[in-house]
């Protein structure tokens, strides 16, 4: 069982000699905290880089320092490594898997019977419906568990810059190719932001998202001509924006206008050099189906359908009758080079990570790392990662309190936060799938099954290419409109989706916790009668939080919560029961609130929960805990991270 | 290029369709006119077509080359740039095969060609009298619709700064950052092409009627404008705040729904306690704690009213499905489904529209959305499913509109990112400029209006 960090600081000589055997993070040459690193620091810091403060995770933060911690981050051994250059650490770690390797592991694990090499030379080549399915649970899985957490944070930052959906099909069908798109984010997180610009515009699933794949030359005889889409996208979303950018994000002018960065021209001309590529073992050059080609490879250059004519690309020429990767590396070269790039994506990744409304400043000292890693590199992602989590304004408390500071978390973030406190877990045993239905022999297990809409969001699967929400959109509320400040975050966060993000907090806090369902029946027999159907199968875990209230109630961990009721009161006035709410508040605002919890706020919430009862001890000790974590996972001092 | 000033299009449908308004939607942001007294009901849906819908397939060009249509050009150069993405100039004979509104499923159909959405798409027209044009095949409720004056066709409309001709275009402001979906979106919904800042137009008319603040709707928690589809800035003002739902049953917070249940009230209590609390100086936890006391009080009052809102039980749609629900793929005569999301969202339109009138609001405004149309490749396959959609989906809910006896009431229209190009980029089209919109109930049968502006020509 985990350990409450207050149990834990009594214990820490003890555990520093578990933590010196096995350095968590990976690094094989342990670096020492130089910083000193508060516990509340500590899970301030993981809200920015993570997807969500642990207890583990807290001590590794302390032991490495900030930097430390960042730096062990980005030199652990990852599956798109080069060398295994030494095992990761942690038991049973999942990051020596790459997102597609479990996409493919779980897919056959769920229908064993299933054959999936139908094509011997492609996986999946008839397409499956539940194949997005295998990848979100893969997806799941690294996200919560990866001992790679900057990786995996900084991959879903990218993601939400470089957008790829299940709404285009085949992908849905196809989501092995999302699986292996995420690895693209993943592999470059703290790679160049050149070589992930080529990878995404060479992916499989890029080609087919933005209709790239299959484009051909102008035609005479059909009176077609290549196909925008990419090209457009590429330059407004992905790299340079639309109108030109000073090195710390402010908007160039002249004569008080916004400057184009492109014109129509440029794109039509892009357009050209997006000609040629298609899916490797496609049946027929620019087939775009679910049963046809394979979507894990990068796209293939075909010489018949290029335009070989020479291009002009932001002022730039690129000659004629190159070959199609050289064609393609020139038109990425000219826009790597143009000076939106560094605060264009600066900016983006700050508010991904730390803030919705960046200071000009912290995005031009982002920019300018971006722009120069210190070693003259322009696009190195991981000093640009580090930049932005070691800035003042990333790290210093007093920023805490700055109105303009801060940013909503988006449903996915607030709920993997939560998920990974109360120490999520898959439920082992459920039942997959072969054609004639639910397959009780196929156990399935170790797998993060979770694909209910009820958050209101869900990776890899905006609407459009333009996200989930808007980088510069601004609530309807008269503080932001009039100071031009934006939150992206909310553009999501209707009535509905709030309502809805609270149930499915409610179901992880009840339906999925494992007190409350042995409390009338055990997990096998839940597992047992449990199949893919359900969109949700994992096991939440608030042991940790009833130790917590127990030992402050009646002073063990026995499970009987003897005092819970009793009337006799302390010194201060407060009842064993109050004592043992104050126990978890402790324990809540350190875990979730990063010790931002006011007085007010914590008083409300005590007065509230005291007055908590029901039939049993037991149950009133899980209510009241539910209750609470509900309570704060919802509201704004949470949702809103600072 | 000739096309209509966008501001006179929000003007004309304003005017008509939330009557007597006049002058001061002129000037949005003179903030000292007095706040109308309304004592009628009237509401607008907008429905957004997200992506840039080709409206060169769903308003057709069928007329011949000899310009007797103000084109100028005719069926044969459409056809000649459309290459395979041509729709036929045949006539589908919308009266025979339409009649009493009623179509046969599968091969009953009158685009029916061999069970494919991509033939049905280009086997023909509904011809509009003697406009030289003609409504896809896939459409026949829409020409249906136009034929029983419910329905007018905008022309060509996209966004200008200025007057904008084909001689002046080089020196006249023209909108910033054409072709871009997000930024188009935004010039429409703030309606004012070169201030892509604002706050929407409905979002600003809102701000002028002081809705949250005493005025138009007697500060009802429904307040004015009301979104199905998500955020969408047409309906954020500066100082008012529009309300998104979605469409279909009421979400409640599990735990909180039970008036009667001690436990429910003291979870209800402490919510409500804890959004009150350390606003203080955050701005950004300010507004969250506002979302989240607003989510409540509408989950509140939606537990209450919606279960009493008209079910629209007994009409049927062309298929005599029921009146919201989906005709299978067969039915429809294609390969693939449709997809339901608008009906759903039209119908709770319908529903709230309903609600109101009853609660006594005087003015709504509704915006409800499909996606999918930017079609830059596999558009045969694709485009036909939407615009099928799109024509059952006006007529189901004109007819739920007319059951309530609100059709003089509720007026709905298109509107989308862009058009597309003419040409065609083998499989698909790309982002264009001006498109074809449509607007479906009460202004259409108030005015007998049926076309405005003219369609777009100078093709090549």
């Amino acid at each position: 069982m985990k350990l409450s960090p207050l149990l834990l600081l009594a214990l820490l000589p003890a555990l520093n000699g578990c933590f010196g055997e096995a350095p968590p993070g990976g690094s094989q040459n342990q670096t020492i905290a130089t910083d000193s690193v508060s516990e509340a620091a500590a899970v301030r810091f993981l809200s920015q880089s993570s997807f969500g403060a642990t207890e583990e995770a807290v001590d590794e933060v302390i032991d490495y320092g900030i930097e430390g911690w960042i730096d062990a981050q980005i030199a652990m051994t990852s599956p798109y490594s080069d060398t295994v250059t030494g095992a990761i650490a942690t038991p049973n770690a999942i990051t020596t898997k790459s997102h597609l390797e479990r996409t493919i592991e779980i897919a056959q694990m769920v229908q064993q019977d299933h054959d999936w090499y139908d094509d011997p030379d492609i996986f999946n080549s008839d397409g499956h419906w539940l194949m997005e399915y295998y990848q979100l649970a893969a997806w799941w899985e690294h996200s919560l568990k990866g001992d790679d957490q900057l990786r995996q944070r900084v991959a879903y930052a990218l993601s939400q810059i470089f957008v790829v959906s299940t709404a285009e099909m085949p992908l849905d069908d196809r989501a092995e190719s999302l699986a292996n798109y995420y690895d693209i984010l993943a592999e470059h997180a703290f790679g160049n932001f050149r070589d992930l610009m080529g990878a995404v515009s060479r992916s499989a699933t890029m080609g087919i998202y933005l209709s790239h794949q299959g484009n051909e030359k102008e035609n005479p005889a059909t009176q077609t001509r290549p196909d925008e889409n990419f090209a457009r996208e590429l330059m407004q979303l992905f790299t340079i924006g639309l109108y030109e950018l000073n090195v710390d994000g402010t908007p160039r002018l002249s004569s008080g206008n916004l400057i184009p960065t492109y014109s129509q021209e440029d794109i039509v001309e892009l357009a050209k050099v997006m000609t040629g590529w298609d899916l490797q073992l496609n049946s027929y050059y620019g087939r775009n189906s679910a049963n046809s080609g394979d979507y894990t490879l990068p796209m293939e250059f075909t010489d018949a359908y290029h335009e070989y004519s020479a291009k002009t690309v932001l002022g730039e020429t690129i000659p004629a009758n190159l070959s199609g990767s050289d064609d393609l590396d020139a038109a990425l070269d000219i826009i790597f080079a143009h000076a939106n790039v560094a605060p264009f994506i600066s900016r983006q990744l700050i508010q991904r990570l730390v803030t919705s409304n960046p200071s000009s400043a912290y995005i031009g000292r982002v920019a300018a790392v971006f722009n120069d890693n210190g070693s003259g590199v322009k696009g190195d992602l991981g000093a640009v990662v580090k930049a932005i989590l070691m800035d003042d304004e990333a790290r210093s408390a007093s920023y805490i309190s700055q109105p303009s500071f801060g940013k909503p978390r988006e449903p996915v973030l607030a709920f993997s936060a939560m998920l990974r406190l109360l120490d999520i877990s898959p439920l082992d045993g459920w039942s997959g799938y072969d054609e004639n239905g639910v397959q009780p022999n196929f156990d399935v297990t170790g797998v993060y099954w979770f694909n209910d809409t009820e958050l209101g969001q869900m990776p890899l699967r905006s609407r459009s290419v333009f996200n989930f929400y808007s980088p510069d959109f601004i609530p309807s509320d008269s503080y932001f409109t009039s100071n031009g400040l934006v939150a992206p975050e909310l553009e999501i966060q209707t009535p509905p989706n709030l309502i809805s993000f609270s149930n499915a907090i409610d179901d992880a806090l009840h339906d999925h916790e494992s007190n409350e369902i042995q409390s009338w029946t055990t997990l096998d027999a839940l597992a047992g009668n449990a199949n893919l159907w359900w969109g949700e199968l994992y096991l939440t875990d608030l042991s940790d939080e009833l130790t917590i209230f127990e030992l402050a109630l009646d002073g063990d961990s026995n499970g009987d919560y003897l005092a819970i009721n009793d009337a006799a009161v302390d010194g201060n006035g407060d009842t064993a029961k109050a004592r043992a709410i104050d126990a978890l508040l402790d324990h809540l605002d350190l875990m979730l609130l990063a010790g931002q919890m006011e007085s007010g706020y914590r008083s409300e919430l005590r007065t509230a929960l005291i007055n908590f009862n029901d039939g049993s001890n037991n149950d009133e000790a899980r209510l009241i805990i539910t209750v609470a974590i509900r309570a704060i996972v919802t509201s704004s001092a949470f949702m809103i991270q600072k | 290029m000739s096309k209509m000033d966008r501001r006179s299009f929000l003007r004309a449908l304003l005017a008509s369709g939330m009557g007597g308004i006049g002058a001061p939607l002129l000037n949005l942001s003179n903030a000292n006119a007095a706040t109308p007294a309304f004592d009628d009901y009237k509401a607008l849906v907008c429905l957004y077509l997200f992506g840039g819908n080709d409206a060169f397939n769903m308003v057709v060009p069928i007329g011949d080359e000899s310009g007797s249509t103000a084109i100028g050009q005719g069926h044969q150069t459409y056809g000649d740039i459309r290459g395979n993405l041509t729709v036929a100039a045949d006539d589908l004979d919308l009266a025979t095969n339409f009649a009493g509104g009623l179509l046969g499923s599968g091969s009953g159909n009158p685009y029916y060609v061999d069970g494919t959405q991509q033939s049905a798409y280009v086997k023909g027209v509904y011809p509009l009298g003697t406009t030289g044009l003609g409504f896809n095949g896939v459409m026949p409720e829409l020409a249906q619709l136009y034929s029983d004056n419910r329905l007018a066709v905008i022309n060509n409309v996209g966004t200008l700064v200025e007057p904008t001709t084909k001689a002046n275009i080089g020196s006249i402001d023209r909108p910033p950052f054409l072709f871009a979906h997000n930024h188009q979106q935004r010039a429409l919904q703030t309606g004012w092409a070169d201030n892509l800042s604002a706050a929407g137009w409905a979002g600003r008319l809102a701000d002028l009627w002081g809705i949250g603040r005493g005025g138009v709707n007697n500060n009802h928690t429904l307040g004015m404008n009301i979104s199905y589809a998500g955020s969408n800035r047409m309906l954020i003002g500066d100082t008012s705040t529009p309300v998104n739902l979605n469409a279909g049953d009421i979400l409640t917070y599990a735990g909180m729904e039970d008036g009667s249940s001690s436990e429910d009230l003291q979870r209800k209590a402490l919510f409500r306690g804890m959004n009150g609390q350390n606003a203080g100086s955050d701005p950004l936890r300010g507004l969250y704690n506002n979302m989240l006391t607003g989510a409540l009080s509408m989950s509140d009052l939606l537990i209450t009213e919606w279960p009493n809102t008209p079910d629209f039980a007994g009409l049927t749609g062309p298929y005599g499905e029921a009146l919201f629900g989906r005709p299978d793929s067969t039915t429809l005569g294609f390969t693939a489904n449709i997809s339901s999301s608008l009906f759903y969202q039209l119908e709770s339109v319908a529903k709230m529209a309903s609600l109101g009138k009853r609660l006594g609001l005087n003015r709504q405004i509704f915006v409800v959305s499909m996606g999918g149309f930017d079609n830059h490749s596999v558009q045969l396959e694709r485009h036909p499913r939407l615009l099928r959609q799109l024509s059952l989906s006006l007529w189901k809910f004109q007819r739920a509109i007319d059951s309530l006896g609100m059709g003089n009431e509720v007026t709905l229209f298109t509107q989308s990112d862009f058009g597309r190009t003419m040409s065609n980029n083998g499989d698909g089209t790309d982002h264009a400029w001006g498109t074809d919109n449509l607007i479906v109930g009460g202004c259409g049968q108030q005015w007998g209006l049926r076309f405005a502006g003219r369609y777009a020509s100078g093709w090549r």
